[in-house]
């Protein structure tokens, strides 16, 4: 598990990834409470489109992609707003016009300049290759800024969200507050987009919300589960690309959905009076999965766990074994019975007399004696000429070219 | 004088939904602002509030008037239908003008908060979630977060619409108590007994001002107009 983790964090690109995404779900998740709740939710898919548009343009004239972007964005986020509160046309008429309109702009300078290739692919469903050093620091900043200003003014946001009417009767200036709430979801969505890509980086915005609202019932818990939720949710969806090299921003938003509806589970099971017996199921469930599961033995603990295996033989007869050790066989010097064993050699005083391992059979034909095998089978106790014995029916024997340690000690 | 009105009016999109209203509400005055649906009372409350600027006329306060000192109670939304919050939030949002730029609320706005929740018998619900409560319960924790906001003056628009008899008694014994401990009260109603019967003055509104008055001379002038 650590070596797994150790892996995928020597690679730059990953670590870049990881850093820059867990602050953007952080924010996306921690905002996105408030513009679901103010039915701005679109908001965050209109702004992605502008982002779209605006990364087209910037890379046709070779500037930087943040730089260009951000400010573009924040002028579509202040634009959608005034639009949409003072104007005859609707909010989500007004998203539409805007998105549609910017994504047409940047499939057009594309096409006018590189042709529509990967580049385009990577905007539209995002590219974990897409961060570069500089972009790291830059997106940290704004990150940072978003997360302080979301904290420092989290009781307006919420007055102001709950109740706008009120919060403006009491001298809240809820204008700047909308205003306020539009700009770092631009910014939020700008620093996300290339790793999400354009049409997937709103989920980010909607569903750690969503989620986050199936199962709690304050605001400060929403919010905290929320971020919580959407952080996890990254970071899972970040190691199943690694693994299966699929793309970052999918993987997260299958995460996410996968999320949602567990949570639509659990509320359902609330509302049913089921929610107290998901823990103990669960416990039981895992305690039946485990009982079904291989017991490996390790080399550090092999002759104690072997021991523990011999002293409460009742408990393991049935179960499954695997272990890596030396294949050996014996043959008794009055019956002329041959014993095959896979052991290590254990601690004592005369060579070999305190061999850690068990008797094995199999139905099919054995190695060589000496050597090093891996072998899985099942225990179980058979009468040997009166002597009640255990042994190994074995379902698998491999020969493994690399030999383990064949002293253990403990 | 807390405020008063020199001839103003409001309109929606060039539609005047209130016009030539003259009147002045003195501290410790309880108006209470009756007329039919859609007569432009609501308007007239966010006029007051200052949500909606008057296209003529003008509003004057007094001179010592902060527009943080007052409590509002709105009607209900359609957001807050289904928004995640617990009782205990939603009241002390109601300390909000009173935040300035510190980014967490002390411990003397929980406090207050607490005193409200008190004074509406809300105490042991203080955790649940909002959009669980019933419909008079949620009245009564949105009047809880307008006596957090009110130093002055309290506005309120139908505060006792889904309430039975017996919560609606209650809270006019409340306003009754708060008006004697120098609260001024603005509120729209339809209960026009209830609101003879404690208000000082009453306003009566048909999208234009047919009568202000005190409460004694308002049915004096509905006895006059039957005839």
């Amino acid at each position: 598990m650590f070596d797994f983790f150790a892996e995928m964090l020597s690679y730059a690109f990953i670590v870049r990834a990881l850093i820059v995404g867990l602050l953007v779900s952080l924010c996306a998740a921690l905002l996105g409470v408030s513009l679901v709740l103010k039915r701005y939710s679109m908001i965050g898919d209109g702004l992605s489109h502008v982002g779209f548009g605006a990364l087209a343009v910037a890379s046709a004239g070779n500037a930087a992609p943040l730089a260009v972007s951000v400010p573009v964005v924040l002028l579509a986020a202040v634009l959608l707003l005034r639009i949409s509160e003072n104007s005859k046309i609707k909010g989500d008429a007004a998203i539409a016009l805007i998105s549609t309109g910017a994504l047409a702009v940047g499939v057009a300078v594309i096409s006018l300049t590189t042709g529509l290739n990967t580049d385009v692919c990577n905007y539209l469903f995002g590219s974990i290759l897409a961060m570069s050093k500089s972009d790291v620091y830059l997106s940290v900043g704004l990150a940072l800024a978003v997360l302080i200003l979301f904290i420092c003014f989290y009781q307006k946001i919420f007055a102001v969200t709950f109740d706008e009417n009120f919060a403006r009767s009491a001298g809240v200036q809820a204008g700047f507050y909308n205003m306020l709430l539009a700009c770092l979801t631009a910014v939020t969505i700008v620093l996300g987009l290339r790793m999400m890509g354009a049409l997937l980086i709103s989920s980010l915005v909607v569903f750690p919300a969503l989620t986050a609202m199936r199962v709690c019932k304050k605001f400060q818990t929403v919010t905290l589960s929320a971020a919580l939720i959407s952080m996890f949710c990254f970071l899972l969806g970040l190691i199943i690309s690694y693994i299966y090299a699929t793309p970052t921003g999918a993987s997260v938003v299958i995460i996410n959905i996968i999320l949602f509806l567990l949570a639509g589970l659990l509320a359902w099971l609330q509302a049913k009076g089921w929610l107290r017996a998901v823990l103990p199921l669960l416990i039981l469930g895992g305690l039946l999965s485990a009982a079904d599961k291989i017991i490996e033995i390790k080399e550090n603990f092999f002759v104690t766990q072997t021991n523990e295996i011999y002293a409460n033989a009742p408990d393991y007869l049935g179960r499954t074994l695997k272990y890596e050790g030396i294949f050996s066989v014996y043959a008794d010097p009055d019956s002329g019975k041959k014993y095959y064993a896979v052991i290590r050699y254990g601690p004592g005083c005369c060579g070999t007399d305190l061999n850690a391992g068990f008797e094995v059979v199999w139905d099919k034909e054995y190695p060589q004696a000496n050597d090093w095998v891996e072998a899985v089978g099942a225990l179980e106790e058979y009468d040997d000429n009166g002597i009640r014995a255990l042994q190994l029916r074995l379902t698998s024997l491999k020969v493994l070219p690399v030999r383990g340690k064949e002293q253990v000690l403990r | 004088m807390l405020l008063s009105c020199q001839n103003a009016a409001w309109a929606y999109d060039g539609n005047v939904a209130a016009s030539g209203l003259n009147f002045s509400v003195a501290a410790g005055d309880y108006l209470c602002v009756v007329g039919e649906n859609g007569s432009g009372k609501s308007t007239l409350l966010r006029g007051l509030l200052g949500l909606k600027t008057p296209c003529a006329g003008k509003i004057v306060y007094a001179a010592d008037w902060r527009g943080t000192d007052i409590g509002y109670l709105p009607q209900q939304t359609a957001a807050q239908k289904d928004f995640p919050a617990s009782v205990q939030e939603v009241v002390l949002s109601g300390r909000i003008g009173r935040l300035g730029w510190r980014p967490f609320y002390a411990a003397a706005d929980k406090k207050a908060a607490l005193n409200n929740l008190k004074l509406l018998g809300l105490e042991r619900l203080r955790g649940r979630c909002f959009r669980e409560l019933s419909g008079g319960q949620q009245r009564r924790t949105l009047l809880a977060r307008a006596l957090c906001a009110a130093q002055k003056l309290l506005i309120l628009d139908e505060p006792l619409s889904g309430l039975d008899p017996s919560a609606a008694q209650n809270v006019y014994a409340l306003l009754q108590r708060l008006r004697q401990a120098g609260l001024t009260i603005i509120m729209v109603s339809h209960d026009l007994r209830g609101a003879l019967r404690q208000a000082s003055h009453v306003l009566h509104l048909q999208n234009k001002q047919k009568f202000f008055g005190t409460a004694a001379n308002y049915k004096k002038w509905l006895e006059k107009k039957h005839v």
